[in-house]
């Protein structure tokens, strides 16, 4: 089953800060080009460096922890952690625990943006012109490299809770 | 296994299992039928009245909320015969009546053709509130029960305990979210959110300096088994990407 | 002592004393509420302190008994002396030396105690040849007025708790099925096969279920649940433990209002004393089947009478009815299954199992076996408690057991099944009382409240008087029941003060009919037959009220005049005494007449003339 698994890759280093998938992500969630409703968002520090950032798709999800009305769900089979909106009720836990701020809430829309890998087909992914952001079947080096992601990033929130 | 049972609902089949409400049943279809006490995320109650429908079974016609009837056997559910429309007609018009400022209401009675009752049945002109409780069932489905009804029949009103400022509120605004006519006022300024009438002092974000939580809410995300920072959502996923950037 | 096995009661029941404990002579005060609330304690302490007067051993030359209600609470308080089998109406403590000396020492009645029927002139001696008793068949409240309800024993003698004994020999399919075969339906009102709701819980299979009494009587002007509770709580018990063994539940309760302090106090002793005996509790008498019962005190809430209501509140939650699309015998009280009857539908049971089903179907009519009790109030010569077959015309518990309208007026409407019922008028008398006919004509059983209504009533105030009522008692939690309810308060005050608009009445109609469509519980949905049904039978009054601003009646106020006819008025001067305008003067013996300048049109003279002289007008008293 794990073989059907695929995860959304982000090579910053491959990444050229066009701000392609945050237009390709807002308009295929909320219908419009408008980065600040998009799921990903593109972090541009020094000349060169820029980083997209989208949800993790955490095996263990604060997000589904906090939230009480089960509208968030981590899917077994897939590993995303969807949404259904209807069941949401707008207190805004998922917001407030996500470590990663990869949870926004819309006030408008009363529901919870947070990726969605668009339902199996990402957009971001798609429109990515230098494939910075790759939809690749979970494999073992890709799990190896997650790990080791996942590893580092651990011990960088240990240090920063210190 | 769980049994599957066909039912026709406006002549169109669909397989549901069994124990389905009527309103979900009909959803599988595409088949909207209003609702104003309904929420996915909380138990039904069945008390504004509106998704009425016509249920035939076991030989017997009648008027069924569709939110709370369930599936249990064939029938046959008409969403849109004259009897369905009067009910509907009726219960708009008496929330109408109660509520004549809430738009949600005045959307329905275009849609319906309701004409609104006289003067003389309308108590106050800016009460929003229809009484369906949904606020109440979102603050017990956070675990908080801050809110419940107080007084009945024409009296009944949805107040936090003693109709004073509630103790155990987050003022996380959930009930205001789910109300379906906008009823339940959240005011907020500067560091200051109000809420049934208790005031909150919101935390600021230790790296940007922007208010953006309750204190009550951070606790109660830990509360959930989640470490919690009082850093806000936007310059967290900043200081993530900072983070990666290092790596 | 635990009475083990049934050979153990028999031999209980054998080793009893005879009632009062054999003294050749023994009074029954009547301790019903109606009776106490007339004095009737006061007398019984009379009759006590006179023994002792008369040297007299209470429980050996004399004994003396509260007993439940004997029914005819018009007369109370009621005495009978046995086993002269005397009966006594209106006595007062000062009437007890006299009857010492006349009825206790020398065996003669006191003539002026005696009822005096209206009819023969007559005085009538006993229970027995008083037509309203001699009109009645009495099972339910057989023993209420005979027995002492504070003594089990007293309930034991009269073949008390021998249903249940022949009731645990029978499987529990063979017990639904006997009271399938009996055909009772369910005295609450709803009429519900009894034995078929037992089936669908006998079959669920679950941990744990329940039976409920529901004793939550809240009907103005009934108390038939309330004389039963007080009078014969023993019967409503092992009622439940019948119905226990043969649904498999292990708990009961009894919900009884709070209002009924005289009833929880009498259940609750009947309770402690069936545990003592072993009736209630483990292994009851040695049948290995575990049963016992609770009381909850409802807090006087009108609503908390409907079935999910009830069970919310014992419970402990608010009494809010809830959606019932799944029957509560599936999914009841804490969601187990519960099996839910009125007091009066289990009081029934035992005697059912006893004498048999078809002994039981035997009384009545088709689909409608049994008798059932009636309080008989309003403009009534007899109120009281009344129990007939099904199937007894109305005409006949109105004018030969009630002994028709009060001050010989004209009968105008009986209102049956209390405020989700209906008003039946006088072309109606006929119709059968039994469960189908009533909802045929328009109104419903109910839990059996008949209020008779004379000529000087106007429908459409008596449907206020009802949606008022219903208005404070409506939870509020659905819609139509809230919303409508309030806006048929708003029409109906409109037309009983002379503000209505045109087409004011077919509104009222039209809400009317969609509360009852669209509410969610039992109440909300009858909430509205108070109007439907006055409408149904005295469209005209409606008519009148809207466009002419007219009460034919001469109730609401303002919306008639009246004059005296000249023709009846023998010059007696009730009027004008009672007159709080001064608005009638008249020389004694002579024709009295109506400044209408002054009159501010209260009715009171109409209430009081006994002549039938004041007559109703159009016209606004300050035209």
């Amino acid at each position: 089953m794990d073989n059907a698994r695929k995860l959304l890759m982000i090579a910053p280093e491959k990444c050229i800060s066009c701000g392609t998938c945050e237009l390709a992500c807002s308009l295929a969630h909320e219908g419009e080009f408008r980065p600040s409703k998009s799921r990903i968002t593109v972090y541009r520090f020094e000349m060169g460096v820029t980083i997209p950032m989208t949800c993790f798709q955490c095996d263990s999800p604060a997000c589904v922890a906090a939230c009480r009305t089960s509208a968030l769900v981590k899917n077994t089979e897939s590993g995303v952690v969807t949404i259904n909106s209807e069941k949401c009720i707008g207190c805004r836990m998922c917001e407030m625990a996500c470590p990663f701020g990869n949870i926004a809430y819309n006030a408008v829309t009363k529901t919870p943006m947070k990726c969605d890998l668009c339902g199996g087909d990402p957009e971001c992914a798609k429109y990515c012109p230098t494939h910075a952001i790759e939809y690749v079947p979970a494999d073992a080096a890709v799990s190896k490299k997650k790990y080791e992601f996942s590893a580092k990033m651990a011990a960088a929130i240990g240090e920063g809770n210190k | 296994m769980t049994e599957l049972i066909e039912i026709t609902i406006d002549g169109r089949k669909v397989a549901v299992e069994k124990g389905t409400k009527i309103l979900s049943a009909a959803k599988e279809l595409g088949i909207e039928i209003p609702t104003l006490c309904h929420h996915e995320a909380l138990p039904p109650d069945g008390n504004c009245r509106l998704c009425q429908v016509e249920v035939v079974e076991r030989g017997k016609r009648k008027l069924a909320v569709s939110c709370m009837y369930p599936v249990r056997g064939p029938m046959e559910v008409f969403t849109n015969t004259e009897r369905v429309m009067d009910a509907r007609r009726s219960v708009i018009r008496l929330h109408l009546n109660r509520c004549p400022q809430a738009t949600i209401l005045q959307d329905l009675a275009r849609e319906y053709g309701v004409e609104p009752l006289d003067e003389r049945f309308v108590a106050e002109h800016d009460d929003l509130c229809i009484r369906c409780g949904r606020c109440v069932r979102a603050c017990a489905a956070l675990g908080n029960n801050c809110l419940g009804f107080a007084g009945r029949g024409w009296d009944r009103t949805i107040i936090p305990p003693f109709d004073e400022p509630p103790v155990g509120c987050l003022g996380c605004a959930a009930c205001a979210e789910v109300c379906p006519t906008g009823a339940i006022k959240v005011r907020e300024e500067g560091n200051i959110r109000e809420i049934w009438g208790r005031e909150f002092r919101l935390v600021r974000c230790t790296s940007c300096g922007e208010y953006f939580a309750t204190k009550e809410q951070l606790e109660k995300v830990d509360s959930c088994g989640v470490e919690v920072s009082e850093i806000c959502p936007h310059c967290r996923k900043r200081d993530e990407a900072k983070r990666m950037k290092i790596s | 002592m635990k009475l083990n096995n049934p050979r153990a009661l028999e031999e209980y029941r054998v080793s009893l004393p005879p009632k009062g404990g054999g003294a050749p002579v023994r009074v029954r005060v009547c301790a019903g509420t109606g009776c106490i609330a007339s004095g009737s304690q006061a007398v019984y302490d009379a009759f006590v302190r006179e023994a002792e007067n008369h040297g007299m051993t209470i429980g050996v030359d004399f004994a003396a008994d509260t007993t439940g209600c004997h029914g005819f609470c018009e007369n109370g308080p009621i005495v009978q002396i046995d086993p002269a089998n005397i009966f006594y109406q209106h006595v007062t403590p000062d009437d007890v030396p006299e009857i010492f000396e006349k009825t206790i020492r020398e065996g003669e009645s006191v003539e002026r105690l005696l009822y005096r029927d209206a009819a023969t002139k007559k005085r009538c001696k006993s229970e027995g040849e008083i037509p309203f008793y001699t009109h009645q068949q009495r099972i339910v409240l057989q023993r209420t007025g005979h027995i002492d309800p504070t003594d089990i024993n007293d309930y034991i003698r009269e073949d008390g708790y021998s249903g249940l004994v022949k009731a645990l020999s029978f499987s529990p399919k063979e017990v639904v099925d006997e009271v399938i075969k009996s055909g009772l339906r369910g005295r609450g009102g709803g009429g519900f096969p009894t034995g078929t709701k037992w089936e669908s819980a006998r079959i669920v299979e679950s941990e744990k279920k329940y039976v409920v009494a529901n004793g939550d009587e809240g009907d103005p002007g009934a108390f038939m649940n309330r004389s039963l509770m007080e009078g014969d709580p023993h019967s409503i018990i092992e009622g439940m433990i019948i119905g226990a063994w043969a649904v498999g539940a292990g708990n009961g309760y009894i919900y009884v209002r709070d209002e009924y302090p005289l009833a929880v106090s009498n259940l609750r002793r009947a309770i402690v004393e069936a545990q003592r005996l072993g009736l209630l509790g483990t292994d009851i008498l040695g049948s290995g089947f575990d049963f016992d019962i609770e009381i909850t005190r409802g807090g006087g809430a009108f609503v908390c009478g409907e079935s999910t209501a009830l069970m919310a509140s014992i419970e402990g939650m608010a009494g809010v009815p809830r959606v019932k699309y799944i029957r509560s015998t599936e999914k009841g009280l804490w969601d187990a299954p519960a099996v839910l009857n009125n007091v009066e539908t289990w009081s029934d049971i035992p005697r059912i199992i006893l004498n048999g089903a078809a002994w039981y179907a035997g009384i009545g009519t088709e689909n409608n076996s049994g008798t059932k009790v009636f309080s008989l109030v309003g403009k009534i010569k007899n109120s009281g408690l009344v129990e007939v077959p099904l199937g007894t015309p109305l005409r006949k518990i109105i004018f030969d057991i009630g002994g028709g309208v009060m001050n010989n007026r004209e009968f105008k409407a009986v209102q049956s099944g209390g405020p989700s019922g209906g008003c039946l008028p006088a072309s109606k008398l006929d119709t059968p009382v039994d469960f189908d006919h009533l909802k045929e004509a328009g109104a419903m059983m109910g839990s059996g409240g008949l209020i008779i209504m004379d000529d000087h009533t106007c429908m459409v105030n008596v449907a206020q008087y009802f949606i008022d009522f219903l208005v404070g008692e409506c939870c509020g939690k659905c819609t139509p029941c809230r919303e409508g309810l309030h806006a048929m308060q708003v029409l109906l005050h409109g037309l009983t003060s002379g503000t209505a608009r045109p087409g004011d009445v077919a509104l009222l109609r039209e809400i009317a009919e969609s509360v009852r469509d669209t509410s969610l519980c039992g109440l909300g949905q009858t909430s509205a037959n108070p109007v439907l049904s006055t409408m149904k039978f005295f469209p005209e009054e409606y008519e009148e009220h809207e466009k002419e601003g007219f009460c034919r009646a001469g109730v609401c106020s303002g919306l008639y005049a009246v004059s005296i006819d000249p023709e009846t008025c023998t010059g007696c001067g009730m009027c004008a005494r009672v007159c709080p305008a001064n608005a009638i003067s008249g020389e004694k013996k002579q024709v009295h007449v109506v400044d209408h300048a002054l009159c501010i049109t209260c009715g009171s003279c109409v209430d009081a003339c006994r002549f039938n002289a004041i007559l109703i007008e159009r016209g606004n008293s300050n035209d």
